[in-house]
């Protein structure tokens, strides 16, 4: 497993790079469109660099040379469970379209990680639902369909 | 003048123009819980209900909700740590740790004190500052807008102490940021990669949710636990204490007002910067301070000037047509709908709505102040509430707000992957108001250095106004590097 500091060296390093990348990029810009990211773009791939080399070999380290845990705290989730919860919620748009997906998650995740029973979480849902179909009408907004939602529409023609 | 101050007052607690006055601070208080929705959507709402109306009661009920946008939008920032609109994203720096301590309506309490206090003194300067502001806003060309948005930056510094490389390396990561799109020099875009999102660069909302609220719910959620683990005292008590809190630090609350009016004044600035830079210059001169920690100066500071800079930005609006922002853009829009021009007979043939805008402004900061701090004791017992219960409905709306910048998927990718970018720098302590910093200043610092370049060469760096800043810079770094030194000769 990687240590907490080496992975904040990574980080600091993806960073230089990124920045080293659009300074290179922005060489090909307009004349005056060219200075400021490539300027920046450089002086931060500089700051980068001297920042891992501070970590590495002056200073000491930034964060404590700990294992990265994933681990959960007592009661909680581990940081990837719940990106892949947000991956979840993101992944049922297409499909069911923003309200609906926005009620499936809401019961799914108040069951699951909550807790909660069947009636709270489908009051809550309901709630969430509402919500987004009240601004949506407020502020003449059309939320993402998914094609099952498309599929039904169609059908009630 | 007092006569025609007094008749306006009279004018304005008539039924006809309280009622839609109170109908805009109610929508404003509304549009700044929830985050993404700042004025430009506030008024869009209210706009198609000001045709009805007489033009002092639209006028009242535009500038009803543009007064209180920016004291509802601590909500979020204090309880939850999502920045409710641009201008209160440095609250969060204090106002949000006070929760997690149990003490969000302490900071409520003081946020709202201040927010009062700096709109109130915001409707004072501007009433004062009418006759005279026409000469002091000329004064400020590009080159002194430069130096004020290079005053912007030089708070990074401030704002990263402790880890001052990580924090300027981050802020040129905003920098940078803030170049995707359109380049303001030339027909060029740049860093879009042929993503037509990217054409019009990164919406600030979606930076700011995705720095600030995403990081915050995955390690809530990774905790398990409620915002504030333990209770900090009663809330009413809490409140009541914030009140007297804000009231005692009336020295701060008039620096950062004063900061807030000035910086609104300025056409082109936005106030997305007011808070920071009212916030750095408070951490960077105040002794012994904790900012970051849970200081309720920290909370103080950016909130007072917030409320105070809608009073500047009614000045260029009022007086020249020019908005300073977004949401003055849309009133702007308003006021001509109603038939007013705004421009130099804002002071001669229709001073009387002039009059009527600046005691609306007085008049909506004091009542969505009471309405606020009515709210607070109810809203801050969220934070005691087992977070995963909580985190459909946040989740919910930071998907919203997000959504709201430019009602495409793109807005949801970005979100996504700021938040990982986000989370990330949390965890390894690089400075995330130092990235939005960056970012907010950095279309402005490029288009006014061009500006400038191209008007005066290098004989803008003479002009007066730039000298001034210029000094102005130079006090704030060298008084946070001697207080920095001076603590830690303290801790050692």
């Amino acid at each position: 497993m990687f240590s907490e500091r080496a992975v904040s060296i990574a980080l600091t390093a993806v960073v230089g790079i990124v920045l080293l990348a659009m300074a290179w990029g922005a060489q090909d810009f307009l004349r005056y469109s060219r200075h400021f990211p490539f300027t920046f773009g450089l002086i931060g791939a500089v700051l980068a660099a001297v920042i891992i080399f501070r970590d590495l070999v002056v200073a000491r380290p930034p964060v404590p040379d700990e294992p990265v845990g994933d681990a959960a705290s007592e009661g909680g989730h581990s940081p990837l469970q719940v990106f892949a919860w947000f991956a979840l919620y993101f992944g049922l748009v297409p499909v069911l379209g923003f309200p609906l997906a926005t009620g499936v998650f809401t019961v799914a995740f108040l069951r699951v990680v909550a807790g909660a029973g069947w009636i709270l979480a489908i009051v809550y849902a309901a709630a969430a639902m509402g919500f987004i179909f009240f601004m949506g009408s407020m502020l003449n907004m059309e939320w993402p369909t998914g094609f099952v939602s498309r599929a039904i529409m169609s059908r009630m023609g | 003048m007092l006569d025609a101050l007094m008749q306006a007052f009279a004018g304005i607690l008539t039924f006809g123009t309280l009622l839609p006055l109170l109908l805009g601070v109610v929508v404003g208080i509304v549009i700044g819980v929830l985050p993404g929705l700042g004025g430009v959507v506030g008024f869009s709402l209210l706009l198609p209900f000001v045709f009805n109306l007489e033009p002092s009661a639209a006028i009242a009920m535009l500038i009803g909700l543009a007064a209180v946008v920016p004291t509802s939008d601590t909500f979020p920032s204090v309880l939850m740590g999502i920045p409710g609109s641009s201008g209160s994203q440095a609250t969060i720096m204090d106002g949000y740790p006070l929760a997690r301590k149990g003490q969000g309506a302490r900071a409520l309490g003081a946020a709202f004190t201040a927010s009062l206090m700096g709109g109130l003194i915001g409707a004072l300067v501007l009433t004062a500052a009418i006759p005279i502001a026409r000469p002091l806003i000329l004064m400020f060309g590009s080159p002194e807008l430069l130096m004020l948005a290079i005053l912007g930056l030089t708070m990074v510094g401030i704002l990263s102490a402790g880890n001052a490389l990580r924090g300027v390396l981050a802020g040129i990561v905003g920098l940078m940021i803030g170049t995707i799109g359109a380049a303001p020099s030339d027909p060029e875009y740049r860093f879009t990669f042929d993503i037509l999102y990217l054409y019009d660069g990164v919406p600030l909302i979606v930076v700011a949710l995705g720095l600030f609220a995403i990081p915050e719910i995955v390690d809530l959620l990774a905790s398990g636990r409620a915002i504030a683990p333990e209770k900090g005292g009663a809330n009413m008590g809490q409140l009541m204490r914030g009140i007297r809190e804000g009231f005692a630090h009336w020295r701060l609350v008039l620096r950062c007002s004063g900061i807030g009016v000035i910086i609104g004044a300025i056409p082109g600035l936005g106030g997305s910067v007011v808070d920071w830079i009212s916030y750095s210059q408070a951490k960077a001169t105040i002794p012994n301070n904790h900012f970051g920690e849970g200081d309720i100066r920290g909370v103080i500071a950016p909130e007072s000037s917030n409320n105070a800079k809608e009073g500047g930005a009614l000045l260029p609006t009022l007086l020249f047509g020019i908005p300073g922002s977004g949401s003055m853009a849309v009133l702007l829009g308003g006021m001509t709908l109603l038939g007013i021009q705004p421009g130099p007979s804002m002071v001669t043939t229709d001073l009387p709505i002039t009059l009527t805008a600046i005691w609306s402004l007085a008049i909506a900061n004091i009542l969505g102040v009471v309405i606020c701090i009515a709210l607070a004791g109810v809203i801050a017992r969220l934070c005691f509430v087992p977070f995963p219960m909580l985190a459909p409905a946040i989740l919910l709306v930071v998907v919203f707000g997000a959504y709201q910048a430019t009602r495409s998927w793109g807005d949801w990718v970005a979100l996504v992957l700021l938040g990982i970018l986000g989370w990330l720098m949390k965890r390894y302590g690089w400075s995330r108001p130092a990235i939005l910093v960056g970012f907010v200043l950095a279309p402005i610092t490029e288009q006014y250095f061009f500006i400038s370049m191209s008007r005066y060469g290098l004989e803008w760096m003479l002009r007066p106004g730039v000298v001034i800043v210029g000094v102005l810079i130079l006090a704030l770094l060298v008084s946070g590097f001697l207080l920095s030194r001076k603590e830690k000769k303290g801790v050692a």
